[in-house]
């Protein structure tokens, strides 16, 4: 036997700079809209996470989910949360074993690069982080008890226990780990361990399935996490990183074992060992992920904030959105947004590749779980409130702990009147960690201690509501929802520019016209935005019976001679016609009328 | 030193203990919650734990029946009866009333004791479960939900079936065959859908869309026979108001309804079932043989206002032995009645039909202004009965096995989510004032932003496991066959099949 200190110390440092980075630095995550669950503390709450196969470190990654919204104390809980674990466990194997099984060290080491490895959406990241911690903890203990001689009456325990906590797959693991123990180190004991170890992995699954709970065959046997949205979206990768890098790497370290340790015995070898491992986590974890679906989330969280400008910023800091081969569905949806908020938006829309036309420029068909929210917030920030409050509910079947549903819920109730359901809901938020101060200003208005007008935007949209609320009037058709918001409040340019732009992108030039012709967009004929001059000239080269009121209109020299060339171009008709449209008049709106796909061809781009 | 400690205990005891019957008296009951003053309650019920308006703090209720007053402290402002006094209590006072006195804090700090309101301990023993599906307040998104059931002699809650076991599939339409847990229907839809039956100790799913049939079945009647199911079969679509107090108008653009008999595995229909006017929710009635039903003209089109969207009630019979059914009879009319008669429910003895009636359409959950009412088959009368109706919607309502209490689904108070609630039939049209589903923390419906859907009264518990119910709804369905016997030609309405 080998017997060495263990160098706990330097390992839980990295967990602390690695944590501290990754998550405070370089994942915008972090404060990721859905990942706020607020209501952990009841006790059914506990049961449905905790009594099925995985969850209790799903239950454990729920809880710490409700500290990463705080960018500085929430990443500073969670440090201490992985150096808590790091010490204690890494303590117990050096004082109860005599540190002689530094693959176990390792293991821990890798089990929190799984972590960062898996970092494409935080919430999925910790139930990988809780499984591998509880993994390691549930190994070190295995290692400590091994040495007892009743141990082999512990380990099919040990092994219900991974199963419980951890799911099917650690269970796996933690027979392949028995596995290794046995390689490099046969005796008897570690021959029975692993036998046991085995045949529970292989029994334990399918009593569960079929006599214990009414769990689906996929949670019982193979499936990473508990709920069916964790794994169709990120199980396949997250069952290759654990099944396909834990294990083979703890083989390798079990063979090499010995080389290993000589090679790490001075100090500036685990220090060289530590900086790899740094920057082969950084690396993995800032190539891992989609660039696009994060971008859509840190515009998510600036949208919710009003921070327009951020979003532009965001933009234009990544020229990659433009590229056609990246094309994101929320992230135009949310360009387009802070475009209209600022103004802007029929002048730059054609700038990004609108390839779903009117569906990212709304994003409520076809309803889904992801667009829920951002569908609320969109109708919330236009002040068509009763719709904002169908798309947060529709949100909270899914994300019932969110904060920002939650938010939306009340903030929807309370403008509407309805402050006796709104309390409901507030005594449910209340008994959150995080959100007194909001509760506490909420339950004032409420509870008659202040005015609605208070608040501007609630007095602002509760006065716009009173205009909206129709009797028997059904939110059909997105363009109708737009009309309805801009006849209530006519200086909305946000709703104005929807319409407008929404009949740009269905190339229905005929409304459009007449949108322009009735005045209802409230703008300056002569002073029209790029994109609508564009579909105008457009239109009186291409109408039968141009409207003598339209040819008044006065456009700017430049997309006139701009169209000449546009048009000579069309009629040539050369063979690559599309790239020289392309390169030609990339940012016009006649090469979307002409050439860029509408909805029925991009239809799977929806499924993003 | 013992002595002095045990001298010590006994002065804390006694010093803690502390008699409000000298406190002054003052008219008024006190505003409790849940509302369970002046009722009449079943001898079987669980304890009806409540709290006072959280402006007041509840000290001490005292509690007077014909054997003797039962003195009740109470803690954290909570009046929680211990399970075993409670069932002594209501036993030793059936058919008699029980008088609760509240001592209570006042707003202005002083303990005072309330006018005394009542409970009448009513011989009639209400089902012993309920169940019902928990939900969120999702319009088109779900994601976890399960069909529970509930034990009314106490508070367990035990689930049949809960989504997560079967894929998150959208479960509900669960019906029962008289209130009798061994024979259960449940659909599934999205995921592993088809229409599980629990029948003859069996669970099997089945699938009931046929060449005769628009769809698979939808809202489903157990005949009390136990083996005839009749089912509505819909084209349902949603639409949502930019009325806050509507939401959502959910409607169909088609509907019939066919019968399945579990014995022969067959799907029927008939002509005056499938007509183009929109024939939907079934009832049958207790004798086996009518089978009630409510049916609309065929819609204009599929969009608009609906106001004159409404469902009148209509009977026909059924003979079993020859196959046959009746002429269809209009009950009740609803350009009569100026509003849409939906969910028809017949109490146990016949002679009622306790139905929902709103202002337009079937699906009234979210038409606040839909009401329970009660029409007597032998008198014609129809009647609002009070004391199950708010101003928010009342529907989904069920009749115990004795037809002795009513189970009615209601959005009071907050307009948004639906609680059970009960009721006393005297059987002959009168109703006592409902009372909500009691739990054992009275705090419970302040949190609870779950619905009750669709609560009915079983006399035991289902007699199958969650893990049955999963694997049954997992496995493939057997298919229903197309009664041969249906001439498809003569169907004059929406279920004629597409010409191949």
């Amino acid at each position: 036997m080998i017997r060495k200190p263990i160098c706990w110390i330097p390992i839980a440092v990295s967990y602390a700079v690695l944590a501290w980075f990754v998550y405070f630095v370089i994942n915008p995550l972090c404060y990721n809209i859905f990942q706020q669950p607020a209501f952990v503390l009841t006790f059914d709450f506990f049961w449905s996470k905790v009594g099925v196969p995985g969850g209790l470190s799903e239950y454990m990654q729920t809880f710490i989910d409700q500290f990463t919204m705080f960018r500085f104390w929430g990443t500073l809980f969670l440090v201490l949360e992985l150096f808590a674990t790091a010490f204690l466990t890494s303590r117990l194997v050096r004082k109860l074993t005599g540190d002689n099984e530094y693959v176990w060290v390792w293991a821990h080491v890798l089990a929190v690069a799984l972590m960062f490895v898996t970092w494409i959406d935080v919430k999925y990241a910790f139930v990988v982080n809780m499984k591998a911690l509880l993994l390691v903890a549930v190994l070190n203990i295995h290692l400590m008890l091994e040495q007892r001689k009743w141990y082999l009456f512990v380990a099919p325990f040990v092994a219900i226990f991974i199963y419980m906590s951890c799911g099917p797959t650690p269970l796996y693991i933690f027979a392949v780990c028995c596995g290794i123990l046995y390689f490099y180190g046969k005796s008897q004991q570690r021959l029975v361990n692993l036998l046991s170890a085995v045949a529970v992995s292989l029994v334990l699954p399918f009593v569960i399935y079929k006599f214990v709970l009414p769990i689906s065959s996929e949670a019982a046997f193979y499936k990473v996490f508990p709920h069916s949205f964790m794994y169709t979206n990120f199980g396949f990768t997250i069952s290759q990183l654990f099944i396909l890098l834990f294990i083979p790497i703890l083989l390798l370290i079990g063979i090499f074992k010995e080389k290993i340790l000589s090679v790490l015995k001075p100090l500036w070898a685990k220090a060289c060992v530590l900086c790899v491992l740094f920057v082969g986590v950084f690396f993995l974890a800032k190539n891992y992920d989609n660039p696009m679906e994060r971008l859509a989330y840190k515009m998510e969280v600036a949208a919710y904030h009003n921070d327009w400008d951020k979003i532009l910023s965001y933009v234009k800091k990544n020229p990659k959105v433009f590229e056609r081969k990246n094309y994101d569905r929320n992230v135009n949806f949310y360009y387009c947004l802070a475009l209209a908020e600022k103004n802007q938006l029929a002048d730059k829309m054609f700038n990004y590749p609108q390839m779903l036309g009117i569906d990212a420029l709304f994003l409520d068909e076809p309803v889904a779980t992801s667009v829920c929210l951002p569908v609320a917030m969109f109708y919330y920030d236009l002040g068509l409130v009763t719709n904002a409050l169908h798309y947060a509910f529709e949100a909270q079947t899914t994300f019932t702990s969110s904060h920002y549903t939650m938010r939306y819920v009340v903030d929807c109730l309370i403008i509407i009147g309805d402050y006796d359901l709104a309390k409901e809901f507030l005594t449910k938020y209340e008994k959150t960690m995080f959100s007194r101060k909001y509760v506490a200003e909420r339950l004032k208005i409420i509870n008659g201690l202040d005015n609605v007008d208070s608040d501007f935007t609630l007095d602002y949209l509760r006065k716009t509501r009173e205009a909206h609320v129709v009797e028997d009037f059904y939110m059909h058709g997105r363009q109708n929802n737009m009309l309805m918001i801009l006849m209530a409040n006519r200086e909305n340019k946000v709703a104005a520019q929807y319409i407008a732009c929404s009949l740009l992108l269905q190339n229905d030039l005929e409304s459009f016209i007449k949108v322009i012709k009735s005045g209802i967009l409230n703008i300056d004929n002569n002073n029209l935005p790029k994109a609508y001059q564009e579909a105008i000239i457009l239109y009186l080269a291409t109408a039968e019976n141009v409207d003598p009121e339209i040819e008044q209109i006065k456009l700017s020299s430049y997309i006139r001679n701009s169209f000449s060339d546009f048009a000579r171009v069309m009629t040539s008709k050369p063979e690559n016609l599309r790239d020289v449209i392309d390169e030609k008049f990339p940012k016009t709106y006649w090469r979307y009328f002409y050439f860029d796909n509408p909805i029925h061809t991009n239809s799977r781009l929806l499924a993003h | 030193m013992k002595k002095i400690l045990y001298a010590a205990l006994i002065t804390l005891l006694f010093s803690c203990s502390h008699s409000y019957d000298d406190c002054p008296s003052i008219d008024s009951q006190p505003f409790i919650y849940p509302d369970y003053t002046n009722i009449v309650i079943p001898v079987n019920i669980s304890p009806l734990n409540f709290k006072v308006s959280i402006f007041n703090d509840l000290l001490e209720v005292e509690v007077r029946g014909k054997n003797g007053t039962y003195k009740y402290k109470c803690k954290d402002g909570k009046f929680i009866c211990n399970e075993r006094k409670w069932h002594k209590m209501l036993a030793d006072n059936v058919n008699d009333t029980l008088f609760y006195t509240a001592t209570i804090i006042d707003t202005l700090g002083q303990a005072v004791r309330c006018a005394p309101f009542w409970q009448f301990v009513s011989p009639d023993s209400i089902d012993s479960h309920i169940a019902y599906r928990l939900i969120n307040t999702g319009y088109v998104l779900w994601d976890k939900m399960g069909i529970y059931q509930r034990c009314l002699e106490n508070f367990n809650q035990k689930p049949i079936i809960e989504n997560q076991s079967v894929d998150y599939a959208c479960m509900n339409c669960h019906s029962f065959s008289a209130q009798n847990p061994n024979t259960m229907l449940l659909h599934t839809r999205k995921f592993n859908g088809g229409a599980t039956i629990l029948y003859d100790g069996k669970l099997q799913k089945y699938n009931t869309k046929t060449d005769i049939s628009m769809s698979a079945g939808v809202y489903p009647s157990w005949n009390p026979n136990g083996y005839l199911i009749a089912m509505s079969t819909n084209l349902i679509s949603q639409q949502f108001h930019n009325d806050y107090r509507k939401r959502i108008y959910v409607s169909d653009s088609k509907s019939d309804i066919v019968l399945l008999n579990m014995k022969t595995q067959t799907l029927t229909t008939c002509p005056q079932l499938s007509t183009k006017d929109m024939e939907n929710l079934p009832a049958w009635a207790p004798d086996g043989r009518t089978l009630y039903y409510i049916s609309a003209p065929q819609r204009k089109g599929e969009k608009g206002f609906d106001t004159d969207y409404w469902y009148s009630l209509l009977r026909i019979t059924y003979d079993e032995a020859t196959n046959s059914w009746g002429t269809a009879d209009t009950v009740l009319r609803a350009s009569d009645l100026g509003g849409s008669v939906t969910f028809p429910k017949v109490s146990p003895d016949g002679r009622y039909i306790a139905f929902t009636f709103a202002n337009r359409g079937y699906f009234t959950p979210y038409n606040r202004e839909a009401d329970i009412r009660l029409l007597d088959l032998k008198t014609n009368e129809i009647t609002t009965p009070r004391g199950i109706n708010s101003s928010c919607s009342e529907s989904n309502h069920g009749w115990s096995h004795n037809g002795h209490w009513l189970v009615v689904g209601s959005k009071w108070p907050d307009g948004m989510f639906t609680k059970p609630y009960f009721a006393h039939f005297d059987g002959n049209g009168n109703f006592s004032k409902r009372f909500l589903l009691p739990q054992e923390d009275p705090d419970f419906y302040d949190d609870f932003t779950l619905n009750y859907n669709n609560t009915d009264f079983i006399t035991g518990e289902v007699p199958t496991t969650p893990i049955q119910w999963r694997d049954a709804i997992k496995a493939d369905p057997v298919q229903v066959n197309a009664d041969p016997s249906v001439n498809i030609d003569a169907l004059s309405g929406a279920t004629q099949p597409a010409k191949k």
